[in-house]
């Protein structure tokens, strides 16, 4: 009697729960589903420091020069043309005619000058509505934006720098409209207004932000409606959102899963190599790293192709050094340390350390551009114990670990680099120069050498291409030869995307570009 | 008892004070800058000490929380260093989305668990009383984010029969169908660790009170034995379990964080870690005073609800 | 009569099961496994039942019997301390704040309010982020944050029986209050207070799961079944085996933990 009402209790919640079977609607035509790794913090690129903020903010707002799709050549933007002069010290710009923002004013030098100005001058009227973190970093060479007509304006630089151009395509160099920034105050990044493909329509906070498409667009047509970015920080739900037709496009895939989504029919994938560059540190004036030989050793301890394989399952390419290969900066003839532990105890034993060495190795648990931190130590860690070299692992939370390398106390410790761009000024400059050296300047491995500091620095002052890159090639060699740090990978992104999606090509600043998708 | 009440009540501004002050002294003594944080890897020091004395970081400690709390005694609970919107507006935004996971849960474990309990009270060591001690171990013995990835793969990956995270669907949906469906995968995971806890004492106590006299005494005078167990075992049972029920609502507006995560609910929790994680002082202090806020207010209620159950308690 | 000798064989069946774990633990340096910590990554994630590795390998290759084993030491240890010093001083403070009314009562539940009102991930991240990471930071927050329920549900029944008529009796007759808590009052903490404390156990060791899924918590190489847990989950389709195993490990404990509890609630109480 009783179990035959327990029997009938439950089929009647199975009843009731069978009504809420909910399989994902079907799609509206022309809309996107991205799906992100975390929240957008806010949509104003100019305040932004994190990748994920920045691949959404960036459909909405354009710079005045950018790259192409798939290389990180600098190629007109708004500007048409652009002149510099000959000290180097002045680059004048003039914009496309004709553009309009959003909200229907118009693209001007004005606008150029406000955008900039907003971050570097405290008496402007929009310093005070914003933060602007990396206003320093990008622009503090910057000594005025002067309007010289409705469609020129000139940039006047304090030192020549011949990274500028690169700079400007950064996502703080982003034009805005003056209009919507007045306006909205300090709530405009939550909503931005420019000339990009597409338009800022709505941002329900933790679900979902919504941009539509910019029929004005003057690149070209752009081909969906609709774009939707689902933040989604538990990588197996955006797995499952994609493989169940809630999202169409994930970036980030985690390495283990790509040899099953590779196998999977209803999904395809894309891979590049980023601008990235992720490496073992090494505190280059602490003993007993101040011996060369003692870096050296590290270098050949380090089993770099075991992690690619194994941990990252192919989602890195072996590094030989900072600048990205493949580009202009970069010498195809370099050499990589090889996987040799027996010359690695041969080198500690000429240090003087044959019987090795303790030390500790500082490694963040998380972190943009980390990839996979833990793992990869935790893998550095054993190859080097097998040489004599007793390594203890710290991992700390993200936070309290760039508050740690600040002290100098640092041995070992794992970090990335995301350069944003192939100029290799942008990477080996602020990480490897010897003005550079922490507290001051990202330069952690606190690495000094004259003759690296003058090739870089004139580097900096000719805007001739094919002369710079001899420079840098001379600067790489000579790391390779130092061995400031191991060198370990640079990470390749791995997108993932259903079939209806068409035309999306990656891009090595790991910007999401998806305004030359269409849908099928 | 009034006095009791509006003394408890008057006793709340102590206790939100003392959670204020010690979040504020967690979070800025701990190492962790959120200039640093906001700037990444690649912050000069310059940059620093100038986000710095932007953020009024760079004020003592004693300055900073004064003036935080002058502006919340205005209902103003700043604005986020990190998303640069008024945290009042966000919190209040993402905290409606937890209540509804944490109720939802909540109502799961308690009416789950105490109908387990009873019917295993009943007939203890019953093929039941087994069956159910196993599952119910079962949810105690797994990590809620476990649980929760395991249901989603099976519900949404291989059986396609619910969404697989958020809480309402990307376009579309919107009404209560679409609410209930995202919810469901949630709300049991949440559940399931409580639901062993609250059947577990639900069961031991009803054991200790149906083998006590009066209850014999109830079977003898011929009352039916759903009233005896119901009205007269049930209801003394209830001070324990309702105080591990007040227990776990506060775990699980606090543990919700977890769940809030794999399935990317838009909840208070999962905001709050990520402004812990990013040192977003404002942020963190407004969640923490929230969630603090109904915390007390949960226990006030258990501790009345103690009153109203067993005439016997007295209150001064 | 024959369900009472089932039941007891069912807890002796348990305690046996515990004490073997215990056992294993404590003789793991003894015992011929392989070294839990080396890593191999070509056999990553090699099935159960491979040759060398009966129980298979994790992520980076290393046997997961011998990180079981291992990792019992950590888990056990920090599951029984934690819990058990949380109900401790959960149920000192419960008795003392149920018992004698007044300003005691009022000073420890508004303790207890202020620290359940905290969110213990907080505490945990501060903890860790201050006093450096590692599994034994971690246990400190989660049991200082733990200790709440006990006294929550101990002041609970405390108030119910103080006001009881045998109590009343025994004041009259001129016992002191230590007499009264001891014969009493302490007889009817027992049985809530033990299935509290059995289902404890396992909440503190998924406690490290929660804190290592959030990213604070045991050191690489260290193996503990919650950070087992925690790193584990992206494998939960691919190589089940490398979640699976330490989920059972502690389901196993925990099922054992209730089986005894219970044996010995019906052992301390003879009316059931």
């Amino acid at each position: 009697m009783r179990a035959r009402r327990a029997l009938a209790f439950f089929l009647i919640i199975a009843l009731a729960l069978s009504a809420l079977v909910a399989p994902v609607a079907a799609q509206p035509a022309g809309t996107l589903l991205v799906g992100l790794v975390a929240e957008p913090v806010n949509l104003d690129p100019a305040q932004v420091t994190d990748l994920n903020s920045n691949r959404v903010g960036r459909r909405v707002v354009e710079t005045l020069v950018t790259f192409p799709d798939e290389s990180t050549q600098v190629i007109p933007g708004l500007a048409e043309s652009w002149t510099i002069s000959k000290d180097g010290l002045q680059y004048t710009f003039k914009l496309r005619s004709g553009l309009k923002f959003h909200d229907g004013t118009s693209l001007n030098a004005e606008a150029v000058k406000f955008s900039i100005e907003r971050q570097i001058n405290t008496e402007h009227p929009a310093y005070k509505l914003g933060k602007y973190p990396f206003a320093n970093y990008f622009f503090g060479n910057v000594k005025a934006v002067e309007v010289l007509s409705a469609e020129r304006v000139a940039f006047l630089l304090k030192e020549p720098r011949a990274s500028f151009l690169a700079i400007l395509t950064a996502g703080a160099a982003s034009i805005v409209s003056p209009t919507a920034v007045m306006k909205w105050g300090p709530d405009y990044p939550s909503h931005p207004v420019g000339t990009g493909p597409f338009r800022f329509a709505s941002w329900d906070r933790g679900q979902r932000v919504v941009l539509e498409k910019n029929p004005a667009y003057w690149r070209y047509p752009v081909k969906i409606e609709r774009v939707i970015y689902r933040p989604i920080v538990e990588d197996q739900a955006r797995l499952t959102e994609l493989l169940t037709g809630g999202l169409d496009l994930i970036v980030g895939v985690p390495a283990d899963f790509v040899a099953e989504l590779e196998k999977n029919p209803k999904v395809a994938l894309l891979k590049q190599t980023g601008a990235h560059v992720w490496y073992l540190g090494i505190n280059n004036q602490k003993k007993p790293f101040d011996d060369k030989r003692v870096r050296q050793a590290l270098n050949y301890a380090v089993n770099k192709d075991a992690i690619v394989r194994d941990v990252l399952k192919g989602t890195g390419s072996l590094s030989k050094g900072p600048v990205l290969p493949g580009t202009w900066g970069a010498d195809a003839a370099l050499k990589a340390y090889p996987y040799d532990p027996e010359k690695a105890k041969k080198l500690l034993a000429e240090a003087g350390y044959p019987n090795g060495f303790s030390t500790t190795m500082w490694v963040p648990e998380s972190g943009s551009g980390m990839q996979a931190p833990v793992a990869m130590s935790t893998v550095m860690q054993s190859n080097l114990k097998a040489v004599g070299v007793n390594v203890t692992l710290q991992t700390m939370e993200w936070g309290a670990y760039l508050t740690k390398l600040r002290t100098k106390e640092q041995e070992l410790f794992a970090l990335s680099w995301m350069a944003g761009t192939e100029d290799p000024d942008m990477v080996m400059y602020p990480l490897l120069h010897s003005s550079q050296w922490t507290p001051v300047g990202p330069n952690r491995a606190q690495y000094k050498n004259a003759r690296f500091d003058e090739l870089l620095q004139q580097a900096r002052l000719t805007t001739d291409q094919a002369k710079r890159a001899a420079l840098y090639r001379e600067a790489q060699r000579i790391l390779v030869d130092d061995a400031p740090w191991v060198f370990v990978d640079h990470e390749i992104q791995i997108a993932a995307f259903t079939k209806r999606v068409q035309g999306f090509k990656l891009h090595p600043s790991f910007d999401l570009r998806v305004e030359t998708i269409s849908l099928k | 008892m009034r006095s009791y009440l509006a003394r408890r009540l008057l006793l709340l501004v102590p206790v939100l004070v003392g959670v204020s002050v010690v979040v504020f002294l967690v979070l800025h003594l701990s190492p962790g800058d959120p200039a640093e944080i906001m700037l990444g890897s690649q912050a000069t020091q310059e940059d620093l000490q100038r986000l710095r004395r932007e953020l009024g970081l760079t004020e003592p400690l004693h300055v900073q929380y004064l003036r935080w709390v002058s502006h919340v005694a205005r209902g103003d609970l700043g604005r986020s260093l990190w998303m640069k919107r008024p945290v009042l507006d966000e919190v209040l935004n993402r905290y409606k989305a937890t209540l509804v996971l944490t109720a939802s849960g909540l109502l799961l474990s308690t009416l789950g668990g105490i109908a387990l309990g009873v019917a295993s009270a009943v007939r203890p060591h019953s093929l039941l009383d087994r069956a159910s001690a196993v599952t119910s171990l079962f949810g105690a013995s797994m990590p809620v984010f476990w649980l929760g990835i395991v249901l989603m793969v099976i519900f949404s990956l291989w059986l396609g029969w619910l969404p697989a995270s958020g809480m309402w669907a990307p376009y579309g949906g919107g009404d209560l169908r679409d609410l209930l469906a995202h919810l469901v995968l949630p709300a049991v995971t949440l559940a399931a660790a409580s639901l062993t806890i609250i059947a577990r004492l639900t069961r031991s106590t009803m054991l200790d009170i149906l083998s006590q006299d009066y209850i014999r005494t109830a079977r003898a005078k011929g009352l039916v034995e759903g009233r005896v167990v119901f009205r007269h075992g049930l209801k003394n049972a209830l001070i324990p379990i309702v105080t591990v029920v007040g227990v776990q609502a506060g775990y699980l507006l606090g543990g919700a964080v977890l769940t809030e995560t794999v399935f990317a609910w838009p909840g208070v929790g999962l905001l709050m870690v990520q402004g812990i994680l990013a040192r977003d002082f404002p942020l963190v202090q407004g969640c923490v005073l929230v969630i603090a806020l109904t915390f007390v207010l949960i226990n006030l209620a258990v501790d009345l609800l103690y009153a109203y159950l067993d005439p016997r308690i007295q209150y001064e | 009569m024959s369900r009472r000798w089932a039941r007891n064989q069912l807890a002796l069946l348990a305690l046996i099961v515990l004490a073997g774990v215990v056992l294993a633990a404590i003789l793991a340096p003894h015992l011929p496994l392989a070294d839990p910590d080396t890593v191999d990554t070509v056999n990553r994630l090699r099935p159960v039942l491979s040759p060398g590795h009966p129980l298979g390998t994790d992520e980076f290759g290393r046997d997961l019997l011998s990180r079981l084993v291992w990792g019992a030491r950590v888990s056990l240890l920090a599951g029984a301390a934690t819990a058990a010093a949380a109900m401790l001083i959960g149920v000192v403070l419960g008795v003392w704040s149920g018992y004698y009314s007044g300003w005691p009562e009022t000073v420890i539940m508004r303790l207890t309010d202020i620290l359940m009102a905290f969110p213990y991930i907080l505490l945990a991240i501060a903890i860790v982020a201050g006093l450096g990471p590692g599994l034994r930071n971690a246990m400190i927050a989660i049991a200082i944050v733990g200790f709440p329920i006990y006294t929550r549900l101990v002041r609970g029944i405390v108030l119910s029986v103080r006001g009881r008529e045998f109590v009343e009796a025994a004041r009259a007759l001129g016992s002191t209050d230590r007499l009264i808590l001891i014969r009493h009052i302490v007889p009817q903490l027992l049985s809530p207070v033990i299935v509290a404390f059995s289902l404890d156990v396992g909440a503190k060791i998924l406690a490290t799961a929660g804190l290592s899924f959030l990213g604070l918590g045991t050191q690489p190489p260290t193996a503990d079944w919650g950070s087992m847990l925690a790193t584990g989950r992206q494998f939960v389709i691919l190589s089940p085996h490398v979640v699976l195993l330490p989920g059972l490990a502690i389901f196993v404990i925990v099922l054992a933990l209730n089986l005894v509890g219970d044996a010995l609630r019906d052992f301390l109480d003879p009316r059931t």
